[in-house]
């Protein structure tokens, strides 16, 4: 079972599930205790504050309809002194809460009804991307290469003519990693670490495909890239001047 | 002065009518008035033509009795009592021509529908005198005598004095009303009209009409007011409604989830979770269908090419077969998401009914046109209106069996966002088998950079 070995090789993942209700929150917890991640359950923000006091976490899961102080309003008061990757739980799954939740500093949103599997995989990841060292709050929001221009917030991209191009969710993780990278070669797995590929559907492609349909979309001559460059044996490595904002 | 003027103003519209008729009947009585007095004073007494020829006609009888003497007395006398008159060769008076323009011709008409009670003097005629008109008869064969200063006769006869009122309360009344239908109807109804605009904007519009001008007015802006909150608040309701619902039922949901997934019977398990995400969906659709934001999405410039074929990815990322033919990048001016959203909804539609979908781009510098092509059954052509409306399918029961059954909201979503990018969507059957629908959006393209 790969949650035995992950237990054998690191400390279990610590989480703080931020939840009102108490049923979600008891099986929320199984759920993650299932999977070898340590859980504490808060039912509101006092009793967050609380809990953070004595220890600390490597994940919140933030409920955003909460009695008292709100989801919102909690996040963005925890996200002014921490980096604890946060993945808010909305009701509403409309595009105007998760850009929302985004700008106050979230790092990922699940809509409620979720299954346990889909959270657990969100959380996976999250945690890969912080452990790689793109702690949530250096994250910049808006990258700039070769006159192309990325909003990190609402997850769009504009090409230098600034006509807006459209990515799939695993094509924007990867050029995304890549900017973070730029002139780095990353490898394969680095890569599926650092995006949400692999969830998006029940066919699980291959790095490779998402690269080449990314390289069909940025670069201007897809059959020999220029920006998106293959490292024999290695991976692949971003050639463009990036700026961050 | 004004104000107190403004407070005993009428404030309905038939109100302002009657006072306004009756400050035009004051004011054309007025106006009549001076107008006669001013007519009066220039000098003749006499106003009445017929008058006029009768004197002359007896003054040429008194001449003739008279002597050369008495001629003279006579003429002073007249003179004296305010009768311009003089004595000329015949020849002379014959070289006076006869009074010309619009005003000599004006007097021919009158005189002929109103002709003078008396009988002219014998060979008399009206002339011009340093341009004043005059009349002259005969009074012996080798003179004649003339008459200064004769009256205008369109102004002054018995008849025309009292038309001068009529052309007066006609104009008056004439202008009176134009200024008031203008300015008390039409502008006002001009500005409602145009703060109005078109339904969308009156309803997107947050500033209320103002209610001012007459009463009617006040009443029609203040009414259309009320109409416009009333809908604001059904709206408003109707989401806020929806909302609470989705999201009241989304926490019993989400616990159901996570309990149906703690099932052990692993049909019994699927069974629950298959439901659940089908009223998930049904949730989120109608939720969607009565957004009121759809429109409101700012228009800019976007790659329809990448649009469709990260669409494509992610249908095919899905497990479905949907392929991409087209141009590598199109750029055009839209509402990328809505157009994204009618596309999904059309793809969704493909792989659902069909097998395999074919997207297809092309553009030219007019129009760019999609289609979506599947190989399913079709939709028969009588039903290609209907199954544009909310909530209607034609035959659902395979869909329901295998779970991906809709509530019939795609298309016409897809249909409002055309119409609202003024473009048509059709759909047509293929001989072979299978339906094609295609949206043309009238789009002019902006040079691809
Ligand atoms: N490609 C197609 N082939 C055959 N029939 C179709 C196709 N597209 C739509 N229809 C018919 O038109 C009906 C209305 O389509 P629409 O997309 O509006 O609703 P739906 O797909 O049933 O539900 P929803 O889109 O809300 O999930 C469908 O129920 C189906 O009967
Ligand atoms: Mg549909």
């Amino acid at each position: 079972m790969p949650s035995e070995d992950r237990r054998q090789n690191t400390p279990a993942a610590r989480i703080l599930i931020v939840e009102d209700d108490p049923e979600i929150g008891r099986m929320l917890a199984e759920a993650l205790g299932e999977q070898g991640m340590e859980t504490d359950i808060a039912d509101g923000g006092v009793e967050m504050d609380r809990r953070l006091m004595r220890s600390t976490y490597d994940a919140i899961i933030l409920d955003v309809m909460l009695p008292g102080e709100s989801g919102i309003s909690i996040c963005r008061r925890l996200r002014a002194d921490s980096t604890t990757p946060i993945i808010l739980l909305t009701a509403l799954g409309d595009e105007v809460d998760r850009v929302v939740g985004l700008e106050i500093g979230a790092d990922d949103y699940v809509t409620k009804p979720f299954s346990s599997r889909e959270l657990v995989a969100r959380i996976r990841s999250l945690l890969r991307r912080s452990g790689y060292g793109a702690a949530s709050k250096q994250r910049p929001r808006t990258l700039r290469f070769d006159g192309w221009r990325i909003d990190a917030t609402r997850r769009q991209v504009h090409d230098p003519s600034n006509a807006r191009i459209s990515l799939t969710t695993a094509e924007f993780d990867l050029l995304y990693a890549f900017c973070l990278n730029p002139g780095r070669v990353i490898s394969r797995e680095e890569l599926l670490a650092m995006t949400h590929s692999g969830l998006a559907g029940p066919i699980d492609r291959s790095i490779d495909v998402h690269i080449s349909r990314l390289r069909q979309k940025i670069e201007t001559d897809p059959k020999a890239p220029e920006m998106l460059r293959t490292v024999r044996l290695g991976g692949y490595t971003f050639t463009a001047t990036v700026e961050a904002s | 002065m004004i104000a107190r003027f403004a407070r005993l103003r009428p404030s309905t519209i038939r109100g302002q009518m009657i006072l306004l008729i009756l400050v035009a009947v004051v004011a054309v009585v007025q106006i009549g008035s001076l107008l006669e007095r001013a007519t009066r004073n220039s000098g003749v007494t006499i106003t009445n033509p017929d008058l006029v020829t009768a004197r002359l006609g007896t003054i040429a009888l008194l001449l003739r009795a008279s002597g050369p003497e008495g001629e003279a007395e006579i003429l002073r006398s007249a003179a004296a009592a305010g009768l311009d008159l003089a004595i000329v060769d015949k020849a002379t008076a014959d070289a006076l021509s006869a009074p010309t323009g619009l005003n000599a011709a004006v007097g021919r008409v009158f005189s002929r529908v109103f002709p003078p009670d008396l009988d002219m003097p014998a060979n008399s005629r009206h002339v011009l005198v340093d341009n004043r008109l005059a009349l002259t008869a005969d009074l012996d064969p080798s003179r004649a005598l003339i008459f200064r200063n004769v009256p205008e006769t369109v102004l002054t006869t018995d008849m025309t004095s009292p038309l001068i009122y009529q052309l007066l309360s006609v104009a008056m009344l004439g202008i009176l009303f134009s200024a008031f239908i203008y300015f008390v109807v039409t502008a006002p109804l001009r500005r409602i009209a145009a703060s109005l605009g078109s339904v969308d904007t009156f309803l997107a519009g947050d500033r209320p009409l103002d209610e001012q001008g007459s009463r009617e007015i006040v009443d029609l802006s203040r009414t259309l007011n009320e109409l416009r909150d009333r809908i604001h608040t059904l709206i408003q309701g109707r989401t806020r409604m929806l909302r609470s619902i989705s999201h009241d039922l989304r926490t019993p949901m989400t616990r159901l989830r996570l309990r149906a997934e703690r099932i052990s019977d692993q049909g019994l398990r699927q069974q629950m979770l298959l439901d659940l995400g089908h009223i998930d969906r049904m949730i989120a659709a109608a939720l969607d269908y009565f957004r009121t934001d759809r429109h409101c999405e700012p228009t800019e410039r976007a790659d329809i090419a990448s649009m469709l074929q990260t669409l494509c990815s992610d249908f095919c990322d899905a497990g479905h077969s949907v392929t991409y033919e087209g141009p590598g990048r199109l750029i055009a001016l839209c509402q990328p998401d809505g157009i994204i959203r009618a596309m999904a909804n059309l793809c969704d539609n493909a792989v659902k009914f069909g097998a395999a979908a074919v997207i297809r781009l092309s553009g030219d510098q007019r129009q760019i046109v999609i289609e979506v092509r599947d190989d399913g059954p079709g939709i028969p052509p009588d039903m290609h209106e209907r199954v544009l409306e909310p909530f209607f399918r034609i035959d659902n029961a395979r869909a329901i069996d295998t779970g991906t059954a809709g509530y019939g909201l795609g298309l016409s979503i897809v249909d409002e966002i055309v119409r609202h990018h003024d473009g048509v969507l059709a759909l047509v059957n293929d001989p072979r088998g299978g339906l094609t629908a295609r949206i043309v959006l009238p789009i002019t393209r902006p040079a691809a950079t």
